[in-house]
């Protein structure tokens, strides 16, 4: 097997060359004491890099002998197809470890000829650059593992594409940290990651020894070994990625739906509307753009004249469905799921921009005094970039007012000028203002700036929040509908959406259209199983969730019969034998168009061809008799 | 001990092209088997078959005994191959090759190598991508027969050779055989190289072999002929006919097997020059060739007034 | 030793040829008796044909007793002409002549023209002074 690798020497080199040239760039992108002396940071580079690089090298393995043209040259040995595939593996294996370590090394190396006294270094750090190029192996699996399949290149590296992004996505919400507070939390879902990504590896390492060897020949059928694992498994990857695609397309014409969904508000007068748009964006200043519409109970556009909104009682969430994507495990920082948790302690982000150690905890002062349950962080819009964000925290209940320092590491507390005392923070003004007893202010240039006088002479108590009313929102793509209660529990409001224009019909029928390309074994597990309105997870349905809409089940699930009978009826007129007619059957009842379009493509006419009709052979026109040689 | 090389009932094909229509024949132990034909008649499918590379789509083709698709490294260590296109890993040395070699055939005979090399003027340090294409078909021979094979399996190793490196080629080959005796089975168009080394040739036409005889045989039973018909009379359509080319007068006419009976009967409506024997060229161009001399070389339009050209076989 | 030539386009089988260029040396006294011919490797390499057509033609040549086989030393020439039953030898002869004849009559040759040339080839065979070759 050593001998075998005498032939792969050349691309190896030049692989290990290439690849490890771009990781060590990439690692030099990175500062020394982040990845080595710190806890390290992510390296998103090398995450990335290192997925394309590995799926580059498992492809290249596996068909650079077919693509030489020396394939025949190399199969006419004593050596099993195995053997010949085991060194395939092994060369795979020694660029993945050259690249696991020359990388570092090399910088490492770099960095101690330009500073000969490099920091404390830690080499044990190297997991988590190991971490990062995890990926790098799993992917060269899956290369190996699709490179093996007998068709065209362009189709393998597309099929490899596609089962690379749909089990990356899978591993990563898999390995996705629940929880925002912990380090520990963190480390579980690298531990996850790491083993899901190295199990991922080892599956396709053995499914490539299953199916290596076969041939391209268009015109026999697959092999049934390479249908069952080659072909299965790009339906489901494939299937998968459809599914994630329906989730896009379901929510990107619903949000086109929902942007007519409107909040509910109170206005001046005390009554009840529909007021859609509210606020639509953040303008490039951090100030919201209001603009509001409002809209009466039959949701047609009416203006609302000088009434103001008093009040904003529910909104409906945007049920802005997102595309999973692929990444190294790391801490997904919600700018808005607030800075004091708990009122118990005021935690920061430090480094925005990687989410590594992230979560400091600060307090009022240098001992890191909690603040109180009350206190709220202030100072919308404002941003100046020479010192970053500003961070403010106003505890209302001692009426005082904090500001992060971050020399210090903790919330040092802000007086207003002129000895004033500050009374309120007016959150709803862009920017924030601080109404002072005497004036009001703004933040500026880093000190108070005063607006103008304040009307308020005295502190207020904060209005509490009047627990008057109660709103119950049941979320729908579709049909959303408002209840509101007052404290009695008394119905104040009632209004259930549904499409009525036509264009809203339209977007709802689109929604209910990509609906049918999710697999119907999805539909009836999502409809049975899961919670009312699931948008995190994009395997179910959100139309279906919760035991809604089982007319639409029914229909997926007919879709899918259609599917099948359709597939057989095809693969039946092809004349394809018992085991392709029950692998599809199967397949498109349970998951739908996805198998059936991938019928038509892995199933082809010729394949299951009968030839030429058979005509009566024909003795050749000069023969002589077997020579029966003497020797 | 049972034929090295049996085809059974072979049929492939692509698409709608048909390349083997139901070949059949049988290589016998010790035996020089020639495949013959023009290009495209589906020998070098039929070899690729044989060893596995492609599939039949109906019959089958047993080679040592075994089915050719479940050719397993048993029987490969026993069977050289040298393919149409003298392919090697093109970044090696010559060193490296044979070293490959080594690595990766159990019985590889080194020493046999380097005589062999040294003989045929190649260094162990050249690149294989400089090697001439005549250089890189004779190392591929020294490395398929360096494992002393019991069968040869041979596409087309002459192409593209010149006639020193072609009797080189015959060299290796006879020496081999001198050796060890083995069965061969090559396809070739030299055919001056075939009529000196082969015991057996069969000649394949569009997926038929039409010939399966031994040289000897063919060359005794067919005769050519110059016939020169009364009144412009066409030659008879008979078996033994196998082809009457129209010439400036009269006809060629390439007879199988000619007996009184048909001579006679050729005399009666022409006039008959004495027989000739017949080279293989000759005979191959006759049973593969286009009915009338020169009809390749007409414009293509005549072609579509004629119809499809009819080629007999 | 003694040259052997073949065409190997001729129509004539190669073994049948190589077995009449050493017939006819010996008819002709160009190979002394006793000589030893070259190995089958060696001639098949000289004519650049297949060993076993060698072989085959030196088995003739042995079941003629022209040749005979020594184990190990390889094959001598015996010096007597093939010692083939008579009936077969004269069969032969006559299918020989037989074509001979044939092939004449129809080059155009009266059948006076044939016998003498005939004599004359057969004079040609006994008194052409043997080419020896070193």
């Amino acid at each position: 097997m050593i001998a075998l690798l005498r032939k792969d020497r050349p691309w190896m080199r030049s692989v290990i060359v290439g690849g490890g040239a771009v990781m060590t760039v990439v690692q030099m992108t990175t500062d020394l004491r982040e990845t080595w002396a710190l806890p390290p940071i992510e390296m998103k580079g090398l995450f990335t890099v290192g997925w394309i690089w590995g799926l580059f090298l498992g492809l290249a393995a596996s068909v650079f002998d077919e693509k030489l043209g020396t394939r025949e040259l190399l199969e006419h040995r004593p050596l099993s197809q195995r053997r010949l595939h085991a060194s395939r593996v092994l060369a795979c294996a020694v660029v993945l470890a050259a690249w696991n370590f020359l990388p570092s090394l090399l910088r490492l190396g770099i960095a101690a000829l330009l500073d000969p006294q490099v920091l404390a270094i830690r080499p044990e750090l190297i997991t988590y650059v190991w971490l990062d190029l995890i990926p790098c192996t799993s992917a060269c699996a899956i290369g190996l593992f699709v490179g093996a399949f007998p068709f065209r290149l362009r189709w393998r590296v597309a099929i490899s594409l596609v089962l690379l992004y749909s089990l990356f996505a899978l591993i990563s919400w898999c390995a996705e940290p629940w929880s925002n507070e912990e380090q520990a939390a963190i480390e579980r879902s690298r531990w996850i990651f790491a083993n899901l990504h190295l199990a991922t590896a080892l599956a396709f390492v053995l499914a490539s020894f299953a199916i290596c060897g076969s041939r391209r020949d268009i015109d026999r059928p697959l092999p049934p070994r390479m249908r069952l694992l080659g072909v299965g498994s790009t339906v489901l990857t494939a299937t998968l990625a459809t599914t994630f695609a329906a989730h896009l397309l379901e929510g990107r014409h619903s949000v086109e739906l929902q942007r007519k969904f409107p909040a509910i508000v109170r206005t001046t007068r005390g009554a009840f509307a529909l007021v859609r748009d509210l606020p639509l964006r953040q303008g490039p200043m951090g100030q919201s753009i209001h603009s509001a519409e409002f809209v009466d109970e039959e949701h047609r556009p009416r203006m609302l004249g000088a009434e103001r909104i008093e009040e904003r009682i529910a909104q409906l969430p945007r049920p802005w469905l997102t595309l999973p994507s692929f990444g190294a495990p790391r801490l997904h920082w919600r700018t808005s799921g607030g800075y004091l948790e708990s009122g118990m302690y005021c935690t920061l982000q430090l480094r925005e921009h990687d989410g590594r150690y992230a979560f400091r905890s600060f307090g009022k002062g240098p001992d890191g005094t909690p603040f109180a349950a009350d206190a709220v962080r202030v100072a919308k819009g404002y941003r100046s970039y020479d010192s970053g964000p500003l961070h403010l925290v106003f505890e209302r209940s001692s009426q005082s007012l904090w500001k992060l320092d971050s020399e210090l590491g903790s919330f040092v507390p802000l007086a207003l000028p002129n000895g004033d005392t500050l009374i309120d923070v007016d959150s709803s003004a862009t920017p924030t203002e601080f109404v002072g007893t005497q004036v009001v202010y703004s933040w500026r240039n880093q000190e108070f700036q005063p607006v103008r006088a304040s009307g308020r002479s005295e502190i207020i108590a904060p209005k509490p929040k009047a627990p008057l009313l109660r709103a119950h929102i049941e979320k729908d793509l579709l049909s959303p509908s408002h209840q509101i209660f007052d404290a009695a529990g008394t119905l104040m409001f009632e209004h259930a959406y549904a499409p009525r224009t036509s264009s809203e019909r339209r977007s709802a029928g689109l929604v209910i259209a990509w609906s049918f390309a999710r697999p119907p074994a999805l539909s009836v597990a999502g409809h049975l199983g899961a919670s009312p309105m699931e948008t995190e997870n994009a395997l179910i349905d959100p139309l279906v969730s919760g035991g809604r809409r089982t007319w639409l089940v029914a229909l997926h699930l007919l879709f899918g019969a259609l599917c099948a009978a359709i597939a057989l009826w095809r693969l039946r007129r092809l004349g394809a034998d018992r085991h392709a007619c029950w692998f599809w059957g199967v397949l498109t009842l349970l998951l739908g168009l996805t198998p059936l379009l991938a019928s038509l493509c892995f199933e082809r006419r010729r394949a299951w061809s009968r030839g030429p009709a058979i005509e009566p052979s024909v003795p050749p026109r000069i023969v002589s008799a077997p020579a029966i040689l003497s020797t | 001990m049972s034929a090295p090389i049996e085809f059974e009932d072979v049929w492939r094909w692509f698409g709608s092209q048909v390349v083997l229509r139901g070949l059949s024949f049988r290589v016998e132990p010790g035996q020089v088997y020639a495949l013959l034909g023009r290009n495209g008649a589906g020998k070098t499918t039929a070899l690729r078959i044989l060893l596995g590379f492609l599939a039949p789509l109906r019959g089958r083709a047993r080679i040592l005994g075994v089915e050719s698709e479940q050719l397993g490294p048993a029987q490969r260590a026993k069977i050289g191959y040298v393919g149409e296109d003298h392919r090697l890993y093109s970044t090696m040395r010559v060193r490296d090759v044979v070293a490959f070699e080594a690595g990766t055939r159990p019985g590889f005979r080194r020493d046999l190598v380097a005589t062999a090399l040294a003989r045929c003027g190649l260094l162990e340090k050249q690149r294989v991508r400089q090697l001439s294409r005549g250089q890189r078909a004779q190392l591929c021979l020294v490395l398929a027969v360096a494992t002393t094979p019991e069968l040869l399996i041979c596409d087309d190793p002459a192409l593209g050779l010149d006639v020193v490196m072609r009797r080189e080629l015959l060299d290796a080959l006879i020496d081999l055989l001198a050796e060890t005796g083995c069965s061969v089975l090559l396809s070739s168009h030299f055919l001056q190289d075939v009529e000196r080394i082969a015991d057996r040739v069969g000649v394949l036409h569009e997926g038929r072999l039409i010939v399966d005889a031994t040289l000897e045989d063919l060359k005794r039973r067919v005769r050519r002929a110059t016939w020169m018909p009364r009144e412009g009379a066409a030659p008879p359509r008979e078996a033994q006919i196998l082809r009457a080319a129209r010439r400036r007068v009269g006809f060629e006419l390439s007879l199988l097997d000619a007996d009184e009976p048909l001579l006679e009967r050729l005399r009666a409506t022409g006039e008959l020059a004495p027989l000739a024997p017949c080279s293989l060229e000759e005979l191959v161009l006759d049973l593969t060739g286009p009915e009338e001399p020169g009809l390749l070389r007409q414009p293509l339009s005549s072609f579509a007034e004629r119809g499809a050209v009819e080629v007999r076989s | 030793m003694f040259p052997i030539r073949i065409d190997p386009s001729s129509a004539e089988p190669l073994y049948e040829q190589v077995v009449f260029a050493v017939k006819s040396a010996v008819a002709r006294g160009a190979a002394e008796p006793g000589e030893r011919l070259p190995s089958v490797r060696e001639l098949a390499r000289e004519l650049a044909i297949n060993p076993n057509t060698v072989v085959r033609a030196y088995e003739l040549l042995e079941r003629d007793g022209v040749i005979v086989r020594r184990q190990g030393a390889g094959c001598f020439l015996t010096g007597k002409s093939s010692d083939r039953a008579v009936a077969e030898r004269r069969k032969q002869l006559q299918e020989l002549l037989q074509r001979a004849a044939t092939e004449a009559h129809h080059l155009g040759f009266a059948p006076d023209d044939i016998r003498k040339a005939l004599e004359q080839a057969l004079e040609r065979l006994h008194f052409d002074p043997p080419r020896r070759k070193a």
